[in-house]
């Protein structure tokens, strides 16, 4: 039987560089941010001291 | 599921009226997600992917799966409701009344307990004026919460962790009584400090404990004018910056140097914010009959102290100061308003500031002044 190799494809750096673009391109692309506005005014958050 | 869109620098912001929330994204994917919106199918996406931005079928498929989860993540908020009616007051008694007055206009403060008078007064002692008049404003204390009432309707309740909410809401009421104004006159209003010279305004940004009230009681030194420290408003109709009167906290460990020009820091009271944090209130010259300007706000700054640092000044891309500015922001939830202040935030400079030499932040801020950037 003979013994198989498994030949490792290389790819050029030119190749390497497009498909990572790519693959950036299209995470940026779906990139998002949801921000939420303070429901309510606020003051600096701190501790009137002592309770109520 | 009804929003609103604004379009900066290939990227788009979305505001979606009944959760109040804002999306920022790629212009490219705002398309997509109005489509995903839409109902459009998978197959037709993916057909959309391909033709306009000549994407393979696993690409579209992860930026279908990004819309499902943007949309899930946005139907998991709950719709904003209003507040519910407080009908319980408690019965007030007239024992510890003082009357304040700025902008021409006095408001009068009834506190139930010195106590409450402890956590309030202070931050607007310099505004009392001995005039007798019926209060407007009782705060008073229920099961164990401090709540305020004008005339005989209770604005709300708020427990000891949420005391930040109870001053910002009673801030808010103090502004618009002293100005004659409701909340439907503001824009937003800021966790920033503001200075002004004659019509202009710089706002600093920046979360608590980062410098914006030192870096703010310096310019007092160099000839700016306070406008408000801690709780900025924007004016709705102008979207410029309105003055609000109370106090600036100065931390205690600068206390000292700044006693050489404000020497009266020295007698001022020290008190605590948390366990790490003491401070004292430094009283700005107040006139208290004079009515306020607004003032054109020159530039938004996001400053932070750093001992030892270098001084890194840069201008921040708008997606940032949008990124920075809206989650510690109260935005109007009013369409017209949400629209203008991302007006105001995209046709103002924003910078970043990171400094520890005191000097070349205050020549940075005259710089922005004078229009020397």
């Amino acid at each position: 039987m003979k013994k198989r190799t498994k030949k490792k494809k290389n790819i050029s750096r030119e190749e390497a560089i497009k498909k990572l673009g790519k693959y950036s391109a299209v995470t940026a692309l779906g990139t998002f941010m949801l921000l939420s506005p303070k429901q309510a005014q606020a003051s600096s958050p701190g501790e009137p001291g002592g309770g109520f | 599921m009804e929003y609103i869109s604004k379009s900066f620098n290939g990227k788009n912001i979305l505001w979606f009226k009944s959760k109040n929330k804002y999306l920022i994204l790629e212009d490219s994917f705002s398309i997509l997600l109005d489509r995903y919106l839409n109902g459009i199918s998978f197959r037709d996406f993916h057909f959309l992917c391909k033709n306009h931005y000549n994407l393979e079928h696993k690409d579209s498929s992860s930026l279908y799966e990004n819309c499902s989860e943007l949309i899930k993540q946005m139907n998991s908020i709950p719709s904003i409701l209003s507040p519910p009616i407080i009908k319980h007051i408690p019965q007030i008694e007239n024992n510890i009344t003082i009357s304040y007055q700025w902008n021409g206009a006095k408001v009068c403060i009834n506190y139930t307990s010195e106590k409450l008078k402890a956590m309030v007064h202070p931050k607007f002692q310099h505004l009392e004026v001995q005039t007798e008049s019926e209060p407007h404003i009782h705060i008073f204390k229920l099961d164990n919460q401090i709540g305020f009432s004008i005339a005989e309707e209770c604005l709300g309740l708020w427990s000891y962790n949420e005391f930040h909410l109870f001053q910002g809401k009673l801030s808010m009421h103090l502004l618009n009584q002293f100005t004659h104004k409701n909340d439907e006159d503001w824009l937003a209003t800021l966790h920033a400090s503001a200075v002004c010279k004659n019509d202009f305004c710089l706002v600093l940004l920046g979360e608590s404990g980062k410098g914006k009230s030192t870096a703010t009681s310096l310019l007092l030194t160099r000839g700016y004018q306070l406008l408000a420290d801690d709780f900025v408003p924007v004016e709705a109709e102008t979207k410029r910056i309105f003055g609000f009167p109370q106090a600036v906290s100065i931390k205690e460990t600068m206390v000292n140097p700044l006693s050489e020009y404000f020497p009266q820091l020295l007698s001022s009271l020290s008190k605590r914010k948390n366990d790490e944090i003491q401070f004292r209130y430094l009283y700005p010259a107040i006139n208290k009959v004079q009515v306020q300007k607004s003032k054109k706000c020159k530039a938004f700054i996001f400053i932070h102290y750093s001992r030892g640092s270098k001084t890194k000044f840069k201008l921040l891309t708008k997606a940032k100061a949008l990124e920075l500015l809206i989650p510690d922001s109260w935005i109007s939830p009013l369409e017209k308003h949400s629209m203008a202040f991302l007006d105001l935030i995209l046709e103002t400079p924003c910078y970043n500031l990171e400094y520890s030499d005191n000097s070349s932040m205050l020549n940075l801020m005259d710089q922005l002044m004078k229009d020397e950037l």
